[in-house]
């Protein structure tokens, strides 16, 4: 596999190898964490007692929930096999059996463990994503990911992120039954499409002012929605004030838990079932009266940015030296923390809706050294916020803005700067020269 | 009676008397003293020590622990010590000592500048100044210069380390942002008691106070002698708030491109106006974001906002308002108006220039008199938001304090002109009425009873009109309203107060904002 180094984003980055577990599920599919075979260019899977490998390709991935579906071109590869079914979500103490390849190794590792704890949890594999979530007491190493996890010879979880030892010890963690049907729905059209979101926060309503205050003379239970999104799935629906009082006839409490299966999770829960399409229902107070509304749920666009990406080449802009990115969260997590608006804007990206004026937070991230820019030095990184004029909204908006006929070139960057002003008759001549010095393979790369 | 002095010396003696007799007195002449002897320099220093005592932010009604700084005064005319602002801010009490073991005395803070750094103390009984020689200003220091550098020994006999001036340039003071003449030194000062601040000797008179040295690079820092003689003369006067200055924020502009695009012509060099502070000095002249700085004081500017200085070369412009002129005086700009009305058009203006640096700050970069201003509602602490507050998380602040907070300190000249002070929710304190909101502390409040907030004072006459009998506060982000219950507030503010041993308050905080 090989990653880019947002960096220096024309660069594909080092090939290194990598290896995780997977098991066969109906219709000759192998299950696996999308975090084993991210990023991948050649794919292998040797079955446990045979020496032979056999190519393997990727047939769908879910970064979002880390699965992933593969194919094997050589049928014979399932000859002998037996299809693993999907169970149901373990009893909290009861015992579980992690199956897998932890560190590697040829022969297979059991472990066995018990359900320790049934909630929600940060996948790290995309970083914002939060799911359901299965900890057990029995650690996962690496090459354990996307071996199965098995009660009564039934899966009920895909193991898939542990703890370094530093931190903890002795806690691993699956994806349970529930993101694993619901990604097998979703693909089961032909195609992945991720999970849908209600985009809206909101707070517990416990404290007792609280309560009176906004006369929720229900005797418990609701919570404050104290912002919408605009463009997000409840845009137009719900509204900043509003008491949510139920999801799809399930009570919520006041610090937003619904009881599915007789277990108490968050209320979100019942959205993460869904696909992209379903409908949601809400019984609600606005401004003291009882309300009942019904809307379509969306996917989670356009709050992709602060995801990890993965089998993506590194969006750029080359000009005069001057590289511009799409900011995203590979970018911060290479080189964008130590700047304060730049963290700054990520952080708060979707609760101030900035997005709303900039879907696509343009910077100038770089400045690669050459007679045409010596005016430049020290002033990146910063956010774009016009080009010759043009108020820069997504990288192709900058390259749009570069063919605007002009002898000047002029950026601005947000905030109290100067303007960056370059010869466009210069910048022409001097393309060339840079990508040859630098050897960048191409000034550009605008679609992913 | 043998004469061994050379003609300097005598001279330096000379001057040094006649500044100690009083003008009624008829001067000697030196000539006719007898065993006349160089005044040595430990006639002229005394031993500070300021017990010093910061307030805790966090906590404001609280003081942190006290600890002590020693240096050196020197003594100046008038009965005065001239000492750095640093090494007295916040102290609760100032000790001075002869440098031979000898009497003690207690001094207290005339004046104090903590934007460059320098503050005077007076005696509170003057005998401790019988038989010191006050220490004259020289302003001759040029780069090459060799100073002299006091430091006292144990015993008081003076030890002098060698310096050699490096560059003379206007450079940052340890006051965040504050940006003044500077001395840097190539040095090597020994580790000794009472070296907060020392002073640095030109040819036997005072060429600067070091404030700062760094023993790995063996560089020093000097707050010059013509900076010093310039405080003395402005903080005599009742109405001083600081040294001058013109109220505007400017980048550097290298190379042509900028120039020719704009069209000053590229046979112009001059300085790109980033920001004007709101009524402030520069923006009363008429001038705004986008000028073009060509000329101040009728000097030409160079790209990077230099003129030359007769003595020092380039120096930063800054430098013609803070040391060369006094608050109130006025600059000539001569500028290029890029943009807007008149448009392509250079003109003269002329800055009247103000005293001080930080009084218009949204975020102000010091703390002002003795106590910190907050105030309760119930369980919920209110403060105003000051770069010591953010300071208050170590050495690693930049990094470690409330991103939300560090972004509005950083860019509080992007925010509206009538934003006045802000606001920050500082602590929640566990009640009945927090339960559900202990997570929103260190947010910054916006409105409180639907009246919005541009200081602590708006807070405490907000929480006089709660609505239909709530307080309803609502934070910067979207975190929603806190609801209290106003007739619960009073008393829980009391039971937490009895609680955590937080006094009462002696005052509400100062009704000026």
């Amino acid at each position: 596999m090989q990653e880019p180094d947002y960096r220096s984003p024309w660069d594909a980055g080092r090939i290194e190898g990598g290896i995780g577990s997977g098991f066969v599920i109906s219709g000759k599919r192998i299950l696996s964490n999308a975090h084993v075979v991210s990023n991948a260019r050649f794919i292998t899977i040797t079955r446990e007692g045979v020496t032979h490998p056999y190519i393997a390709h990727v047939r769908f991935i879910a970064h979002d929930c880390d699965l992933a579906i593969l194919s094997v071109d050589d049928e014979s590869f399932f000859e002998g096999t037996q299809e693993l079914s999907i169970g149901g979500v373990p009893k909290i103490e009861s015992a579980v059996s992690v199956y897998g390849y932890p560190l590697g190794g040829e022969r297979l590792s059991v472990t066995r463990g018990v359900v320790s704890r049934i909630d929600f949890e940060t996948y790290s594999h995309s970083g914002v994503d939060s799911h359901l979530v299965i900890q057990i007491d029995a650690a996962i190493n690496p090459g354990n990911s996307g071996g199965p996890v098995l009660q009564d010879g039934k899966v009920i979880g895909v193991a898939f992120q542990g703890y370094s030892g530093d931190e903890a010890q002795n806690i691993g963690f699956m994806i349970p039954t529930p993101v694993i049907d619901r990604f097998l729905k979703d693909i089961s059209k032909g195609s992945y499409t991720g999970y849908a979101d209600l985009s809206l926060s909101y707070r517990p309503l416990i404290s007792p002012a609280s309560r009176k205050a906004l006369c929720a003379n229900q005797q418990s239970g609701g919570i404050l929605v104290t912002d919408v999104q605009e463009k997000g799935t409840s845009f137009g629906f719900l509204k900043q004030g509003d008491i949510l009082l139920s999801i799809d006839s399930h009570p919520i409490t006041s610090d937003g838990r619904v009881e599915l299966e007789g277990t108490s999770v968050e209320m979100s829960e019942v959205v993460e079932r869904k696909l992209t399409g379903e409908k949601v229902v809400f019984d609600l107070l606005r401004d003291g009266k009882a309300l009942k509304v019904e809307f379509p749920l969306l996917g989670i666009a356009p709050f992709h940015m602060q995801a990890r990406a993965y089998d993506e080449k590194p969006r750029y802009l080359l000009y005069g030296g001057l590289l511009f990115q799409p900011m995203n969260r590979d970018f911060m997590d290479a080189s964008g923390e130590g700047d304060l608006r730049l963290r700054r804007t990520f952080h708060q990206f979707i609760e101030e809706h900035l997005y709303m004026d900039r879907p696509e937070v343009v910077i100038l991230s770089r400045i690669l050294a050459d007679p045409i820019n010596k005016e430049c030095d020290g002033l990146h990184p910063g956010i774009v916020d016009t080009i010759n004029g043009k108020t820069i909204r997504s990288l192709q908006d900058a390259k749009e803005a570069f063919e605007l006929p002009s002898n000047y070139d002029v950026i601005t960057l947000m905030g109290n700067g100067v303007p960056i002003v370059l010869k466009r008759s210069e910048v022409l001549k001097s393309t060339p020269r840079i990508l040859e010095s630098y050897r960048i393979p191409s000034s550009e790369n605008l679609k992913p | 009676m043998r004469f061994s002095l050379s003609p300097s010396a005598l001279l330096l003696l000379a001057t040094g008397f006649l500044s100690l007799l009083p003008a009624c007195q008829k001067p000697q002449l030196p000539q006719e003293k007898p065993q006349p002897k160089p005044a040595p320099i430990t006639d002229s220093l005394l031993r500070v020590t300021a017990t010093i005592q910061y307030p805790d932010l966090l906590r404001p009604w609280l003081m942190k622990q006290p600890f002590t700084r020693s240096g050196l005064a020197t003594v100046i005319e008038g009965g005065r010590l001239l000492v750095s602002a640093d090494m007295v801010a916040h102290s609760t009490y100032i000790e001075l000592e002869k440098p031979e073991d000898g009497p003690k005395a207690t001094a207290t803070i005339e004046s104090i500048d903590q934007d460059c750094n320098l503050a005077v103390l007076k005696p509170v009984d003057a005998s401790i100044l019988k038989g010191t020689l006050p220490l004259r200003l020289n302003s001759g220091t040029r780069v090459g210069s060799k100073l002299d550098i006091v430091q006292l020994e144990q015993n008081g006999t003076p030890a002098l380390s060698p310096a050699t001036v490096t560059t003379i340039a206007v450079m940052t003071y340890p006051s965040d942002g504050a940006a003044y003449l500077l001395y840097r030194v190539a040095t090597s000062i020994p580790q000794r008691a009472d070296s907060f601040v020392i002073p640095a000797l030109l040819d036997g008179n005072l060429a600067g106070l070091v404030i700062r040295y760094d023993a790995k690079t063996q560089a020093g820092d000097i707050i010059p002698a013509p900076l010093i003689e310039r405080f003395l003369k402005e903080s005599a006067k009742p109405s001083y708030k600081g040294l001058a200055r013109a109220g505007l924020d400017w980048a550097q502009v290298r190379g042509a491109n900028l120039g020719e695009w704009l069209g000053v012509g590229s046979e112009h060099n001059g300085i790109y106006v980033t920001s004007v502070e709101p009524n402030g000095p520069a923006e009363k002249a008429g001038l705004r974001k986008g000028d073009f700085l060509l000329k101040a004081a009728n000097h030409p500017l160079d790209g990077e906002g230099n003129y030359l200085d007769p003595r020092y070369g380039k120096i930063a412009f800054n430098n013609l308002a803070s040391l060369e002129s006094a608050p109130g005086e006025t600059m000539a700009i001569t500028y290029f108006r890029s943009s807007g009305e008149g448009k392509g058009n250079t003109n003269t203006t002329t800055i009247t220039l103000e005293g001080g640096r930080a009084f218009e700050q949204i975020v102000p970069s010091q703390l002002e008199g003795e106590s910190i201003p907050y105030t309760f509602l119930g369980g919920l602490l209110f403060e105003e938001l000051s770069l010591p507050y953010l300071m208050e998380w170590g050495k690693d602040w930049h990094r470690e304090a409330p991103e939300n907070l560090l972004y509005l300190a950083a860019f509080q000249n992007e925010l509206p002109r009538d934003q006045g002070h802000l606001v920050v929710l500082s602590s929640i304190f566990p009640s009945a009425q927090s339960v559900g909101f202990q997570d929103l502390g260190k947010r910054v409040v916006s409105s409180i009873n639907d009246r919005e907030i541009h200081g602590l004072n708006d807070v405490v006459e907000a929480a006089k009109h709660p609505i239909n009998g709530f307080h309803k506060i609502i934070l910067k982000g979207s975190v929603g309203p806190i609801y209290l219950d106003a007739a619960v507030c009073p008393s829980e503010e009391e039971s937490i107060r009895a609680k955590y041993g937080i006094p009462p308050q002696e005052k509400t905080p100062s009704p000026e904002n």
